[in-house]
């Protein structure tokens, strides 16, 4: 009985054991150690800033050696089930990357973000570029969450080019129009023997929102009332206040992408490619040009690929396209409100704000937020100024709905919920493999699910909201909107 | 003065087998008990949440405070797409099933003749897929079966067997195929050696008397093997079929649902809706359509369990008469 007993006793303490070593002690935010020195932990979830934070860790840490910063560079299709798991967890960490799907409406609700206003002061907000601070995206009921890691302007869609390739086949100009690319695209695979396409775009399911940027980017040269914006609330008519797809704008653009793949422009693994793929293939001559996110032009540099050139993406008729900016930040940090050391996170956050900003310029990843950290930098690569200049000129300041009426945020994303998960970048697959014969039927379907969505919305909003939150009379597309 | 030892002894005996037995219950429950309380946190536990979840119109994160009773059901009754990926998951579970159940049975009567040679090679190298990851698989097989450049084609290309590249993943049927036969090709292994366990529990004398009594290699098949097989058959087509209904990693990373969700299943619809990378995640409605589609497979499991019973009760009746 007594051995019995003993390992019975024995096993109740090995089972406490590994549950201790589940539940983990130290949990994933603030931590001190025994020499007082304090660590705070910090969720990034784009993995092109893994080398900006890195070098700045690292100076941050060498000029404040008491204070480590504890960097995990979440894989991002994970990270909105890692902050769900984090958050009912009661884990979060002192310093996370922002996420759409987890709005700051529904961060405060919960309590689990504190404000940053101390760290943003009024004459700090002024240094950021126009339209920064803007309600529902960096700021809620006039206090300010987020701290922007980018330019809002980040991933403007445009046209890179391979210089040796168009050298090679003869092709002088860089295409405006969609019949100058079509032709281009044309020629290189003729006189490559097909061994060449004019186009690779990125059209894996897992990476429709590329072909969906793109596609929604051309068509404004044609319907501009409905703009692109990656991280705003997108495809609304602002002039009618309603979603509009099937506008003749996107129409058109989906069967130019058709057109592109009967000619032979557009390389065949378009469609199973992901956004790596798609570069890989750019960068190793397997297509002329590549349409994509302004991203990319980090991603050649790194990779050591030279001979490229930027432009803005063909239109129809060769007129301006242009995208929304609605002072949403597609990348910023918020902070854990269960951080046991904000004063140590202040001090980074206004390190990020000294230092990171330029690293970000520095080293080409993408334009920072505070135009001033660009001034006396080295060009990282020597297309870095071009690819500014073309974003500066796509992305135009747009009407914001939450600016008016901060409630519109749970309509939306009640209404997010209930519309077609598909996007046009899924939709295109749709046509290009023969699934979808009508598009514009398609389209309109589209339209008429996410309109009866966005109305039953606001109907449950119980008045809080009215469709009128969603209509702009006094905006001119193309033209910066100034009344947010 | 021996009789009343004799009926003292009696009970003693019956006491200690008893308290024998005892002890041996309590080290039973002692060596469960870890494994009881990790089964119910964590496999009962959130079965339950899940039904509890689809009741409620919740995000993932925060209190359950918006019950909307039966809405996520009645819109997924609605939701065409759900019904899309759910024939989407029959239709891959079918494909590899009738592939699987019958090739694996034949490589492994193959593989139970004492004649073939490198025997266990062989089955190591059929079971490799088994071991290997299906996410890696999928990568790789995503490039293999790629519209240019790519093995499959560039191959079909040099043999004169095709002109130009077949788009394999580019149509909706062809997509679906070959993520069957890769689907099939990982899953082949294992089922071959559930059939390899199943032959070579058939006594080596049964086969003896019918070589005796003139029977030929496939009168043993037809007459012996795949009648005592029958019951252990059943129970691999359980498993097949429940494997087959249950695929993930692999779309992910094969076709990741395209074209237009042609290959999307069940499982990749919970966990785009529960895990929302670009939208508002959907905890509340995915849990509803995990919930419908477990229904569907208990019914299944117990449609195939019920033909498991059958096919052993028929084998005990044959032995009988």
């Amino acid at each position: 009985m007594r051995k019995l007993f003993s390992l019975a006793m024995g096993m109740i303490l090995l089972f406490s054991l590994v549950l201790a070593g589940c539940s983990s002690s130290a949990d994933s935010s603030s931590q001190s150690s025994a020499g007082g020195k304090a660590t705070i932990t910090l969720w990034n979830r784009w993995p092109e800033l893994n080398d900006v934070f890195k070098t700045t860790i690292a100076d941050f840490e060498k000029e404040n050696p008491k204070i480590h910063v504890k960097l995990t560079n979440v894989p991002a299709d994970q990270y909105v089930a890692q902050l769900q798991a984090a958050i009912q967890g009661n884990q979060l960490p002192d310093i996370f990357g922002f996420n759409p799907s987890l709005s700051l409406p529904q961060l405060t609700g919960l309590d689990v973000i504190h404000d940053i206003d101390d760290v943003i002061t009024d004459q700090k907000k002024t240094q950021f570029v126009d339209g920064t601070w803007s309600e529902g995206f960096t700021t809620l009921n006039g206090k300010v969450y987020q701290l922007p890691l980018m330019s809002g302007y980040h991933y403007t869609n445009m046209m890179f080019y391979n210089k040796k390739i168009l050298n090679q086949y003869g092709i002088k100009s860089i295409p405006k129009t969609w019949d100058e690319f079509l032709n281009a695209g044309k020629t290189i695979y003729e006189k490559s023997q097909g061994k060449i396409y004019g186009l690779i775009v990125a059209g894996k399911s897992s990476a429709s929102y590329e072909t969906n940027g793109e596609i929604m980017s051309m068509a404004t040269a044609i319907s501009p009332e409905v703009f692109w914006n990656s991280g705003g609330v997108t495809g609304i008519n602002y002039k009618t206040g309603k979603y509009d797809f099937d506008t003749p704008g996107i129409i058109q653009t989906m069967q130019y992408f058709k057109k592109l793949k009967d000619n032979n422009v557009l390389h065949p693994n378009s469609m199973q490619s992901d956004d790596m793929q798609s570069k890989g293939l750019f960068e190793n001559g397997k297509a002329a040009f590549t349409w994509d996110g302004t991203m990319a032009a980090g991603i050649f540099n790194n990779d050591g690929f030279k001979d490229w050139g930027a432009a803005p993406l063909p239109t129809k008729d060769g007129k301006p396209s242009y995208e929304g900016f609605q002072g949403e930040s597609p990348a910023g940090l918020l902070v854990s409100k269960n951080t046991k050391h904000y004063k140590e996170v202040k001090t980074f956050l206004n390190y990020i704000i000294d230092h990171f900003y330029k690293n970000l310029a520095t080293d080409g990843v993408e334009e920072p937020p505070i135009q001033s950290a660009m001034e006396g930098i080295k060009q990282p690569y020597p297309q870095f100024q071009q690819v500014v200049d073309i974003q500066d000129k796509i992305k135009i300041l747009a009407p914001n709905p939450y600016e008016s009426n901060v409630k519109a945020i749970d309509v939306v994303n009640n209404a997010q919920g209930k519309q077609p998960q598909d996007d046009l970048g899924n939709i295109l697959q749709g046509y290009l493999s023969g699934q979808i014969s009508n598009i514009k039927e398609t389209l309109k379907d589209r339209t008429a699910k996410f309109n009866k969505a966005l109305t039953d919305a606001i109907k449950s909003s119980n008045g809080k909201v009215s469709a009128s939150n969603f209509k702009f009379s006094d905006w001119t597309p193309f033209k910066p909107y100034k009344g947010n | 003065m021996s009789e009343p030892l004799l009926s003292n002894q009696k009970p003693r005996v019956k006491l200690n087998t008893s308290k024998r037995r005892h002890r041996r219950y309590y080290w039973a429950y002692l060596f469960i008990t870890p494994q009881f309380i990790l089964f119910v946190g964590l496999t009962i536990f959130p079965i339950v949440m899940s039904y509890v979840y689809s009741f409620y119109q919740w995000s993932g994160i925060g209190p359950l405070e918006n019950f909307i009773k039966w809405e996520n059901y009645k819109e997924l009754f609605h939701d065409t797409k759900f019904w899309h990926d759910f024939l989407h998951s029959l239709e891959y579970m079918v494909g590899q099933t009738v592939i699987v159940m019958p090739l694996a049975l034949i490589m492994a009567i193959l593989f139970n003749e004492s004649k073939i040679k490198g025997k266990t090679f062989y089955r190591t190298l059929y079971f490799l897929p088994v071991v290997t990851s299906t996410a890696i698989i999928g990568i790789v097989m995503a490039n293999i079966f790629g519209n240019k450049d790519a093995l499959v084609n560039n191959l079909l290309q040099t043999f004169h067997i095709i002109k130009h590249p077949i788009h394999w993943l580019d149509n909706p049927t062809l997509a679906m195929t070959v993520m069957i036969i890769v689907g099939s090709w990982k899953f082949f292994g294992i089922v071959m050696i559930y059939w390899l366990a199943g032959l070579q529990s058939i006594s080596a004398d049964i086969y003896e008397a019918a070589k005796i009594d003139g029977a030929n290699f496939f009168s043993t098949l037809w007459y012996i093997t795949l009648p005592i097989l029958k019951p252990i058959s059943a129970v691999i087509l359980l498993l097949t079929v429940v494997n087959g209904l249950h695929v993930f990693d692999l779309v992910k990373t094969l076709t990741d649902g395209g074209p237009y969700f042609s290959t999307e299943t069940i499982d990749l619809f919970i966990y785009n809706y529960a895990f929302a990378s670009d939208g508002i995640p959907r905890m509340g409605y995915a849990s509803s359509a995990g919930i419908l589609f477990g229904i569907f497979v208990f019914l299944l499991s117990i449609g195939i369990g019920w033909l498991i019973k059958k096919a052993g009760q028929d084998e005990k009746v044959k032995g009988k008469s």
